[in-house]
Order: C-alpha cells, then sequence, then structure tokens
C-alpha cells in the first residue's frame, strides 16, 4: 500500500466495545469491530437498497419505476457467478453464508471460523461482480414464487403486510418485500442489470466485520481486493422518489381467512411526523419504542388486563419501525375474539392517555432498555447489522445508549398522544377458515 | 491460528443431586442460568408436564401475580426469564432459563446476580399456593392457553406437516406425542393435583443447573449452593430415565396424504436408522445427513432447488435419540411427484457410493466450522453438553473434530444403507 488507511476510532466505555472505520477512494465504507478471542468471524457486506426503492432516478439520470420485489430478486442472482453458485464456494470453505433484502437494505454476509481471507475474497467479488444469464433469472424465478408462496401461508407475515397495505395508499412499504407471483414476471436480465447499477455503488454501500483479526491487515486486503466500477467515485448520489403519502390511513379494516386455528388481530398506527437520519430519527424510534412498550409491554396494566380476560396470548406485543420517510407502529397477536380484543384495546389506550404515564414505569423501563441493549451486543450478527444500518441513518449506533438520557416523561407522553391517534389506526384480522 | 483448548464445563455436585455445570468466559456480557428437569414422555405426564411453566410463571410467594414478576425482572435491567417444554427421543424436558445483564457493565450494581437467581430459587420452589394447591383462576386460564398452543400447531404449516408424519409413522411410540400434550387430558387437570404432580417432578427428575458468563468459579458455586439450598428446592432422590429408545425395523413402507386450504404443499419423509450417539458411524451419520440436506452444496438443495427449481427450502435433519432422519420440502402441489422422486434418488444416491470427494471435504469442514464457533456461544453449547449428558457421555470438542476428520466415504455409505425409508407425508390442496 502506498499510503497506510488511517482508520477512525469510535468508542463505547459502558458497552467496552470499538469500531474502526476507514472510507475507501471508492467511497466505499469499511469498518471493524475487533472481538479478541473469538472464533467466529462474521462479515457482512450492505446496501442501502431495499424493496421500497421502486421508483429512482438511474446511474444513467433516466427515470425509472421498476416491477415489485426487483430488489429481492437481485439479491438472489448474486448468488450466481462465473464459478457456479456463490453458497458451494462458501461451503467449499467450511463458511455459512446467506443473504437478507429487507424495505431499506439488502445485506450478504459470511461467517467461518477458518480461511476469513479466502471468504472475504469471495464475499467482496460476488456482490462486486455479477453476472445476469436469462436462464439462471429463469431459474430463479421458480425458486422465488415458492419463497413467496411460503409466506403467503404464514399468518404473521400475512397479518403484517395486511397492516402495511391498509395504512399506505401509494407509499411502496405496502409491498410485500419479494413482490407477487405476477410481479415477479416482468424482471429480466436488463432491469436487475439497471437496479444493481445504481444502488450498488460503493457510496451506496457498506462493509462491516467482526471478528478476532488484524485491523490494519483486515483494511488493507479491502482496499487491495474491492474494485470499484468505473467512475464509482464520481458516480451520482442516488436520488429515489417516494410518492406523497395522505397522513390519513389508506383503509380502515380488512381481513382475511386463512387455514389457522386461532384468529389474530394486528392494529396499525401510522405516525405523522418521521425525521428520516441522524439524532433525531433514533431518538425518534427511542421515544416511540418506550412509549409502546410502557403501554402494551408485560407489565403494563394492560397487557395484565388483557391476558387476565383470556384476550391475548404470549405472543402479543407491539413495535414501531419507520423509514424512507414513514413510520408505524404495530400492536396484537393471536386471539379467540378479534372483534373483542379490539375494543378493550382502545378503551385502556383512552383510559391511559388520559390518566398518564407514571415516573415508576417509565424509569424501570429505562432500565429494561439500557439492560437489552447491553445484552444484544452478545451477537456479532447484531453489531453488525444495527451499526450498519444507523450508520446508513447517519447515527453512531454507540450513542443510542446515551441518547436515552434525552428522553423524559414529557417526550413519552408526547410522542403517545401523537403516536396512538385513533384517526391514524387501521386493523386487519385473520379468521379460521370455516 | 489460536489452538487453546476447546472451552469445557466444570461440573459440581450440589446439594439435593443437582448437577451444576459452570463455563465461564469472558465474551459474554450476560450471565445465562438454565434449569433442566427430564423425565420420561407418557401420555400419562406429557400434557400436566407442558403445563408447569405456564404456571409457574403466573405467581411466586413475594411475586403473586404476572405483572409483579415482569415488573421485578425489567427492574433487574430487563432480566429476561424464558421456558421450554421439548422433546429429545423419548424424554420430555423442561427448562428455566434467566439470562441478565453482567454487573461489570452496570456501575454500581453488585445485586443483580443473587436478586436473579433468588427469584429462580422461588419460581421453582415456592409458588403462588393457595390451599395446597395452584390458583385456580390462573390455572384455568393456562389450561385454555395450552389448548390454544396445541391446536394452533396447525398455523405453521412445516411444524404442523413434521408432527402429522411422527404421528403417522410412531403411531405406537411414546415419540408420536406432541411435546405440548393432547387436547383431550387438559380439562381433568385440578389445581391441587398439578401442584402434587409439580412437587414430585421436581423432586424426582433428573435435575441439571448450568450457569455461563463471565465470572468467578468458586464464587458462583458457593453463590448457587446457598441459593439452592435457602428454602431447598426439596428433592428425596433421581428417577432413572428409561434408555435411549431401540431402533425399529421398517416393515411396510408408509405414504400418507392430507389435504388443507393451503398456498404451498409441504412434503415430510421419516427414515429410521439404527445409528446412536456412541456409534462407531456416529460422525458418518453426521456428515451423510450434511451431504442430504444439511446445508446449500448439499444433494436435496442442489437438485431440488437449484436444478430443477421445485422449492426455496428443502432440508434434512436427524432426532440423534430416537435415530431417525427427516426430510422437509414446500413445494407447489402439482409438483409432488417430481419433488419426491428426485427427493429419493438423492438418498439412492448415498447408499450407492455416489459421493464426491468436494461434498465430503465440503460437509466436513462445515460442521468442522459449525463447532468451533460454538466455542463463542455457551448457552448453545451448555445445551449440547445437556442433551449429551443425558446419555451418559461428556463433551469432548478435541476428540469429535478428530473423528469428524476421519469419516470415510465408506462410513458415509454404510451409514446411508442403514437408513430405512418408513413414511412419506404430504399436506397438500384438495384435489
Amino acid at each position: 500500500m502506498n499510503s497506510p488507511l488511517v482508520p477512525a476510532r469510535n468508542i463505547s466505555s459502558t458497552l467496552q466495545e470499538e469500531v474502526l472505520s476507514v472510507v475507501l477512494p471508492s467511497g466505499l465504507r469499511v469498518m471493524f469491530c475487533p472481538k479478541p478471542g473469538f472464533k467466529k468471524r462474521y462479515a457482512c457486506y450492505s446496501t442501502f437498497y431495499g424493496s421500497v426503492d421502486n421508483s429512482f432516478i438511474d446511474h444513467n439520470g433516466a427515470e425509472c419505476r421498476v416491477p415489485d420485489g426487483i430488489a429481492h430478486f437481485l439479491e438472489h442472482m448474486l448468488f450466481e457467478t462465473e464459478e457456479g453458485n456463490v453458497s458451494d464456494l462458501f461451503s467449499r470453505n467450511g463458511a455459512y453464508n446467506n443473504a437478507a433484502t429487507s424495505f431499506t437494505t439488502t445485506t450478504y454476509l459470511f461467517a467461518s471460523s477458518d480461511r476469513f481471507y479466502e471468504n472475504l475474497k469471495l464475499l467482496i467479488n460476488f456482490v462486486e461482480k455479477p453476472v445476469f444469464h436469462p436462464d439462471k433469472v429463469e431459474k430463479e424465478r421458480g425458486i422465488i414464487d415458492q419463497e413467496i408462496k411460503g409466506y403467503g401461508d404464514e399468518p404473521s407475515w400475512v397479518s403484517y403486510m395486511g397492516v402495511l397495505e391498509n395504512l399506505f395508499a401509494k407509499h411502496p412499504m405496502r409491498i410485500d418485500i419479494a413482490g407477487t407471483s405476477e410481479s415477479i414476471q416482468e424482471i429480466d436480465s436488463d432491469l436487475l442489470h439497471r437496479c444493481y447499477r445504481t444502488f450498488y455503488s460503493p457510496r451506496n454501500m457498506i462493509l462491516f466485520v467482526v471478528g478476532d483479526l488484524d485491523a490494519s491487515e483486515l483494511f488493507d486486503f479491502v482496499a487491495a481486493n474491492s474494485v470499484a466500477p468505473d467512475g464509482a467515485s464520481v458516480a451520482r448520489p442516488v436520488e429515489r422518489r417516494y410518492p406523497d403519502e395522505s397522513p390519513g390511513v389508506f383503509r380502515s379494516e380488512a381481513q382475511r381467512e386463512m387455514a389457522v386455528a386461532l384468529p389474530k388481530l394486528l392494529v396499525g398506527f401510522k405516525d405523522q411526523e418521521t425525521p428520516m437520519t441522524g439524532v433525531d430519527a433514533v431518538l425518534h424510534e427511542l421515544t416511540s419504542e418506550l412509549a409502546l412498550e410502557i403501554l402494551f409491554g408485560r407489565s403494563s396494566d394492560t397487557y395484565q388486563s388483557l391476558y387476565e380476560q383470556q384476550l391475548i396470548m404470549d405472543d402479543f406485543g407491539a413495535s414501531y419501525s419507520q423509514g424512507a420517510g414513514v413510520g408505524y407502529a404495530m400492536v396484537g397477536g393471536d386471539t379467540p375474539e378479534p372483534d373483542r380484543l379490539h375494543d378493550v384495546l382502545y378503551s385502556s389506550l383512552n383510559e391511559r392517555l388520559t390518566a398518564g404515564i407514571n415516573a415508576e414505569d417509565f424509569d424501570r423501563e429505562k432500565r429494561r432498555f439500557i439492560g437489552g441493549f447491553i445484552a444484544s451486543f452478545n451477537s456479532l450478527e447484531y453489531i453488525a447489522s444495527h451499526y450498519t444500518y444507523y450508520e446508513f441513518h447517519e447515527f453512531n449506533l454507540f450513542e443510542a445508549v446515551d441518547l436515552l438520557s434525552r428522553v423524559t416523561l414529557d417526550s413519552v407522553m408526547d410522542r403517545l398522544r401523537s403516536l396512538v391517534d385513533a384517526s391514524r389506526s387501521t386493523r386487519f384480522t385473520i379468521e379460521p377458515r370455516s | 491460528m489460536n489452538q487453546s483448548p476447546p472451552p469445557c464445563f466444570t461440573y459440581f455436585d450440589m446439594p439435593g443431586r443437582i448437577h451444576l455445570a459452570l463455563n465461564s468466559n469472558k465474551k459474554r456480557k450476560t450471565v445465562a442460568v438454565k434449569f433442566s428437569f427430564v423425565e420420561d414422555l407418557s401420555e400419562e405426564t406429557v400434557t400436566k408436564t407442558a403445563l408447569v411453566p405456564m404456571i409457574l410463571r403466573r405467581g411466586t410467594r413475594t411475586h403473586p401475580t404476572m405483572q409483579s414478576i415482569s415488573r421485578h425482572l425489567e427492574g433487574l435491567y430487563g432480566t429476561s426469564l424464558a421456558t421450554s417444554t421439548y422433546k429429545q427421543g423419548e424424554w420430555q424436558v423442561t427448562q428455566f432459563r434467566l439470562e441478565f445483564v453482567n454487573e461489570r457493565f452496570l456501575p454500581g450494581e453488585s445485586r443483580v446476580f443473587r436478586d436473579a437467581l433468588t427469584f429462580l430459587r422461588e419460581m421453582l420452589s415456592e409458588p403462588l399456593e393457595v390451599e395446597g394447591g395452584f390458583h385456580d383462576n390462573f390455572l384455568s386460564q393456562e389450561k385454555a392457553n395450552l389448548a390454544r398452543v396445541i391446536e394452533s400447531l396447525v398455523d405453521s404449516k412445516g411444524a404442523y406437516a413434521e408432527q402429522r408424519l411422527i404421528e403417522h409413522m410412531c403411531a405406537d411410540e411414546p415419540y408420536r406425542l406432541y411435546e405440548y400434550g393432547r387436547l383431550e387430558d387438559i380439562d381433568a387437570i385440578d389445581a391441587v393435583g398439578l401442584r402434587e404432580f409439580q412437587r414430585a417432578f421436581f423432586a424426582g427428575s433428573p435435575s441439571y443447573v448450568y450457569v455461563v458468563g463471565d465470572f468467578d468459579l468458586d464464587q458462583t458455586r458457593r453463590l448457587m449452593e446457598s441459593v439452592v439450598s435457602d428454602q431447598g428446592l426439596l428433592r428425596a432422590g433421581e428417577q432413572r430415565l428409561s434408555l435411549p429408545p431401540e431402533p425399529r425395523l421398517v416393515s411396510q413402507p408408509k405414504e400418507v396424504r392430507e389435504t388443507m386450504d393451503v398456498e404451498q404443499a409441504k412434503m415430510s419423509l421419516g427414515y429410521r436408522h439404527d445409528i446412536g450417539l456412541s456409534d462407531p458411524l456416529y460422525e458418518a451419520l453426521l456428515v451423510m445427513n450434511g451431504i442430504l440436506g444439511g446445508f446449500s452444496h448439499s444433494k436435496l438443495f442442489q437438485n431440488v432447488r437449484e436444478k430443477a427449481s421445485l422449492c426455496y427450502t428443502v432440508r434434512s435433519g436427524i432426532d440423534r435419540t430416537k435415530r431417525l432422519l427427516f426430510v422437509s420440502c414446500g413445494i407447489a402441489p402439482e409438483k409432488y411427484d417430481a419433488a419426491l422422486k428426485i427427493t429419493r434418488e438423492q438418498v439412492d444416491a448415498l447408499q450407492n457410493g455416489e459421493i464426491s470427494d468436494e461434498e465430503i471435504d465440503s460437509t466436513i469442514s462445515s460442521i468442522l466450522n459449525q463447532n468451533e464457533m460454538l466455542e463463542d456461544q455457551p448457552v448453545a453449547l451448555a445445551q449440547v453438553d445437556f442433551s449429551r449428558q443425558l446419555h451418559g457421555l461428556s463433551l469432548d470438542l478435541s476428540e469429535f473434530r478428530e473423528r469428524l476428520r476421519g469419516v470415510t466415504r465408506d462410513q458415509i455409505c454404510t451409514a446411508a444403507q442403514r437408513l430405512q425409508l418408513d413414511t412419506t407425508y404430504l399436506l397438500t390442496t384438495p384435489e
């Protein structure tokens, strides 16, 4: 190497962890979390590109609207290399590898205890040098169709997507990540290539490595093996187009019949304000999660009362998610009586909004959050995926725990009032097919 | 490469014949404590056993409601409580696991470890009691919940298909029982009877405790002893478990087809074999299963998915104790014949010795990698050790790795020849 890479260091004394990072001339961010003594070495190569990115300005500056499910299809296609399916190549080295597409990101990963650099080279090569043979595209269509059909039989996924379809009128968050059996028919190698060129540019990507490795050896290796496409450093920033989404819900209810034993109710709330990036976004997410947990968590009066009335089971819970400019909360689970659960849920919600939150619940929930946050750092996969996710959103994961001191009882109460608003809510029910 | 010997557990016998195993490991930010009780799987006890952890979570002497338990644990920095019931061969295992943040990461805190343990001990030995039984209302709620758990197995089509396969395949063996029990048993269970059952179960069952985290071994052993002997977990002695079930021969292979309104059909095949954990062919069995359907280079993945494009998921797995091998696959209903044919061809190929060097090498190094990475996951490692302890075997990772490296093509082929197809099950759409 002619000029040694000097990494930036990010240290958390609370977590007793550090992350070193460099930016290569191509714009690729390479990050490393040292884990001395660990056998497992884990790497994930991610692009800030997911299923919601279906309308954009492509790498040539042209407006594009692509078929649903293409980001996920592309994820499958990258496994097909000139040397065969890349999973086989990882297997030969004893490594485990996989990939995942979410609404906003796509990630390729491997874990191995042995032959780390051979595997890392494989990872870099297959993500950076794709081939899209038309016959492989055909073959993959059949596999993906069965993946879609499998999800279609899973009540949790069906109800999750059901709520999103109800909440959003136009926003692509309402579209299934894998698309549909019909939409994947429209995907061909040209379209795949176009999406690849637009979103897999080094500036839109992060390579994150965790494990017992030497930092400078790692950074030098990546610098020597990552090949930037021509003009990458002057590539235009990704420009995504999201439709204007009205504040109200698209539909206030819907239901499906499925071959299940127990009905399922999922209630969704459409958030009205969602900061896209940075501290504001994470503070918003954190405050929302705390608010929902205080309201619906296992220690809440609501949970206790619903459980005693036999309206919910162990799987009942609430979650908050945000991305691509929208945010939403979901509450629910399996229930013998979806209508009654819905009514009782709303009345207890109103009670709580009037009565407010007490300081004891608030403090206890904060302690739980601190413990949960520290515990999640047991997982190398968690560190890599969450650090990457927050980096894409211009936030430093290590600071999340410190942000907690900025969450006040009042801010949680305000968040609750604005988020849990019956006029922007919807319900999706699954009923057993008779 | 780091050549330090693989980690192992330090064992102690605690008062009350509780087997304690400790593993201190700097890698973890939390401490996990897991209590396991084991008994023979039987019609008489399976349902009551499944109810035990459900009712114990409802209240203890000092935390008489689920809400007060949750609040107590949340206050201990989100200490998590997980319970489970599962079967290993024809044993039923009941586990209670508590995991909390190591005080090293909580400046000024020094009671989390002891408080968490004290809670766990209380949950096991001093549950909420009303007139000599469990709380009546709580019990009737949990009985209703258990009924729903059993009924809603059907909501997860893959798991449902596998259980149905087992019910057909092992129709007159205890293994047929679903680990959550039988609907028809639930009604008759009463609060006093279940409390007596639970007391006798905990008093007589072999009992194992694993503690993993970063701590001083002696200090932790003393802490465990003081917590356990305080209000002791009353234990009379240990009942012997039955030996692992004898392998059976297949007289007549069965084919079963059931229908349901589904988008995707589920095909499950059940094979019997006779290779136990101490069999010289045990490692060859693992490699054979890996070549068949354990990885993405495996024959099933390559041929059913990659070449024929018939499915998204296809895999094989084994029950080491009952000595069975399962294949499962999600397919379009009209592709059943094709998928079954290709699946059976893969087993035939293994039995005929059509196994490449590359398949063997890839599989052995994949299993070795998994095994090495297990060293970073003491909770999973504890589970492996525990399952071997039930067979009276200890865990020696170095020896296992050496034996695995020595597995030959002939041994793999022989292991495959010991497979006998018993039942082919299909869950599909109505005609």
